[in-house]
């Protein structure tokens, strides 16, 4: 294999003075910047309002200059075939001079609305090289913030919204809707508050009313009311989650109310008067309901998005931020950042959907650690110190991890 | 008076009130105008302050809308926020006064204005994220469908007004610099009788730091662009004193609620972030220098043993 690059195709970091000074060449940066390169050739990169935009590059960090701009995506093209950034990304901000520093100058017009969602690899069997746990756990809150609160409570349109995979881990969801272009860094951050259920002081839905005059009742008698089936918002979502946990089959509806704090002998009680209390509850009722607070304690501990995997504030809050462009290469997988259809969102493997390397074309690699994972539907073991013949999208993502080299 | 007129003379945020003052302008400014203006400035902070039972008037003519645009400039020149955020809410008072006097048509065609997808519906109004959200209303508790918030005429008024005093009481927009110099000599007077922070002025702590001239500056509010900077003063003071974690997020509440509101809000949890974080890293030495540098404050305190340690 030929690993040296040709003169007119040679891989260089963009601008010399810009580019990190302990950029490296070795083998096998130029085997992923040549392929890359030959990427980047046969694939159109497409940035809506590309002038309007800053872009900013990384070889070894995910950005290392910011600040360019350019006039066209033919001009953009040229840039990934001629210095073949490992990572690409873009704002979400449109400004009238997008080159400009400091960012003042660049002159704000107004920025799409993105959430970023990553994966936690804090979570025993995480596998360092493709981890099937870390992709579904962010693809399933990917799909709950979409349905749960961008579509159903926000109102957003599926024509102005995009989801796109990182290319590594996370996804990005941009919405670029013109009403929303305008929010205040203030407003989105509280978008994200609502979709995290952060912050959320959840003791303001519930009133407490003193009631004297009950039938057969001499005393005073202090009644919660809360969400009911007429509420909205939060509201309706505790009380759907109240109900969906009253439905659920004896036992585990004895541990969800155990493991909220209730005694067994309480749990059972609630069990067996189940259709009364969800009558109750449904009308706003939910003194129907021992210790209330308890329940709703469990149900805002996960009834957010981000509880098990990140929801980055700050990549929707800071309108200054650099955000993945769709459809181009990740520098740490050498997988596509792919924008993916609604209707495919709940099959998606990246593995399988968002390769831009062959899985017939073979390359020998040789492992820095004993590895074991599964891609494009395979397993792959790896022996550290081994040689191992794998697929070029396998060597590609081993490679730009830094967890194999070149032989 | 017809409707737009009327529209005009009492709601000084609509677009009617905008076009009467740059047709009429402000004329020549004489002493009396800047008089009138400071009497009709102090009304205001008094029935915000509520120190006297709320006294609402409606405007008969424009000259209400000539010493609104005059007291937010001898404001601007006095360097006080807080007696900038009572003006903003003795305005917003009487806005919400005579909102509550109106029929539905000029009801609607006020608020339209400050919240563009406002619709009426049935008997409550219907409003967009981008409109609830623009003023400080918590999205997490509100009765969100569809990116629609349905709220009653009461709520409502209560958003406008608090959305009202925000825009009143945003100097930001002022150069100060270019104010007449009539103003600028007016101002110094007008300072003096503007109210200041009396919780807060008047409260003693226990340690060195909460009890200087820098922090009671800061504490009884800045305005728009220091106000962070000013949480992390604060957090930091306050570490230093010794005060709970709990006591300093009282104060950290107080000094948000002092602060000067704009179109930028700055919201209590971003002051309560600054003291999470200062509380997390309690090596935080206070600087007097940034506080200069951010322009907190315009001189080193006398006596400040920080600055005397340095200049020993």
């Amino acid at each position: 294999m030929d690993s040296a690059a040709t003169a007119k195709d040679s891989v260089a970091p963009a601008d010399a003075t810009t580019a990190p000074k302990d950029f490296e060449r070795s083998k096998e940066h130029d085997f992923i910047g040549r392929h890359f390169q030959q990427f980047y050739k046969t694939h159109q990169v497409t940035v809506p309002s590309v002038s309007m935009r800053e872009f900013g590059f990384g070889y070894e960090k995910k950005i290392d200059l910011r600040h360019k701009a350019f006039q066209s995506q033919k001009e953009l093209q040229e840039y990934f075939i001629s210095k073949v950034p490992l990572y690409a990304s873009y704002s979400a901000a449109f400004y009238e001079y997008p080159a400009a520093r400091p960012m003042s100058a660049k002159n704000f017009l107004k920025a799409e609305l993105i959430f970023d969602l990553d994966a936690s690899p804090d979570h025993e069997g995480h596998n360092p090289v493709m981890c099937s746990h870390c992709q579904e756990s962010v693809r399933a809150d990917v799909i709950r913030l979409l349905e749960d609160f961008l579509f159903a409570d926000f109102g957003f349109s599926k024509d102005e919204t995009t989801v796109n995979f990182s290319g590594s881990k996370g996804y990005h969801v941009h919405v670029a809707s013109e009403s929303l272009m305008q929010l205040s860094s203030t407003q989105r951050d509280q978008l994200v508050e609502y979709c995290a259920g952060m912050n959320v002081d959840f003791a303001r839905f519930f009133n407490s009313e003193k009631h004297k005059n009950l039938p057969m009742v001499d005393r005073q008698v202090e009644v919660i009311v809360g969400p009911s089936t007429a509420s909205k918002g939060w509201a309706k979502r505790i009380l759907d989650r109240a109900l969906a946990i009253l439905v659920l089959p004896q036992d585990e509806f004895i541990a969800k109310f155990r493991k909220a704090g209730y005694t067994k002998k309480q749990a059972e009680a609630i069990f067996a008067n189940k259709d009364y209390v969800a009558s109750q509850l449904s009308s706003g009722r939910w003194s129907a309901i021992e210790k209330p607070d308890l329940l709703v304690a469990e149900i805002a501990s996960t009834a957010g998005v981000g509880r098990n995997v990140s929801l980055d504030r700050a990549v929707t809050t800071d309108m200054s931020r650099l955000i993945r462009i769709p459809n181009t290469l990740h520098g740490d997988t050498g997988i596509v950042a792919k924008t993916i259809p609604f209707s495919e969102l709940s099959s998606f493997d990246p593995t399988n959907s968002a390769l831009a390397f062959d899985l017939s074309k073979t390359e020998n690699v040789v492992a820095l650690d004993h590895y074991d994972f599964f891609f494009a539907g395979s397993s792959h073991v790896l022996e550290k110190d081994r040689i191992a013949e794998v697929p070029l999208a396998v060597a590609m993502l081993l490679l730009c991890k830094k967890k194999a080299l070149l032989l | 008076m017809d409707l737009q007129q009327r529209i005009a003379y009492n709601y000084f945020f609509s677009r009617q009130a905008r076009q009467h003052l740059s047709a009429q302008g402000l004329g020549q400014i004489a002493n009396s105008d800047l008089e009138a203006a400071q009497d009709f400035c102090l009304r205001l902070i008094r029935n915000a302050q509520a120190k006297v039972p709320f006294q609402p008037w409606v405007a008969q003519d424009g000259d209400e809308l000539k010493w609104i645009a005059l007291s937010r400039m001898l404001l601007s020149q006095s360097g006080n926020p807080f007696a900038a955020r009572l003006f903003g809410e003795g305005l917003a008072k009487l806005c919400a006064y005579r909102l509550s006097l109106e029929d539905l048509q000029v009801f609607t065609a006020v608020l339209s204005q400050l919240y563009p997808t406002l619709k009426a519906d049935g008997d409550k109004y219907c409003l967009g994220i981008a409109d609830y959200t623009s003023g400080q209303n918590e999205l997490v508790y509100a009765p969100l469908d569809g990116g629609k918030i349905s709220i009653d005429r009461e709520s409502l008024v209560e958003m406008a007004s608090r959305l009202a005093a925000s825009r009143a009481s945003d100097l930001s927009g002022i150069d100060k610099a270019a104010l007449p110099p009539l103003i600028t000599e007016f101002a110094a007077d007008f300072a003096a009788a503007l109210p200041s922070s009396p919780a807060l002025m008047a409260r003693q702590f226990e340690g060195k730091f909460l009890n200087q001239g820098c922090m009671k500056k800061i504490l009884a509010g800045v305005s728009e662009g220091k106000r962070f900077y000013g949480s992390m003063a604060i957090a930091i003071a306050c570490q230093k004193d010794g005060l709970s974690k709990e006591e300093a997020s009282a104060l950290m509440r107080q000094y948000v609620a002092n602060c000067q509101r704009s179109s930028h809000e700055f919201r209590e949890s971003e002051a309560l972030a600054s003291l999470d974080w200062v509380y997390k890293h309690p090596g935080i030495n206070l600087s007097c220098r940034k506080l200069l540098q951010q322009g907190l404050i315009d001189r080193y305190c006398d006596g400040c043993p920080q600055t005397k340690r340095k200049t020993e």
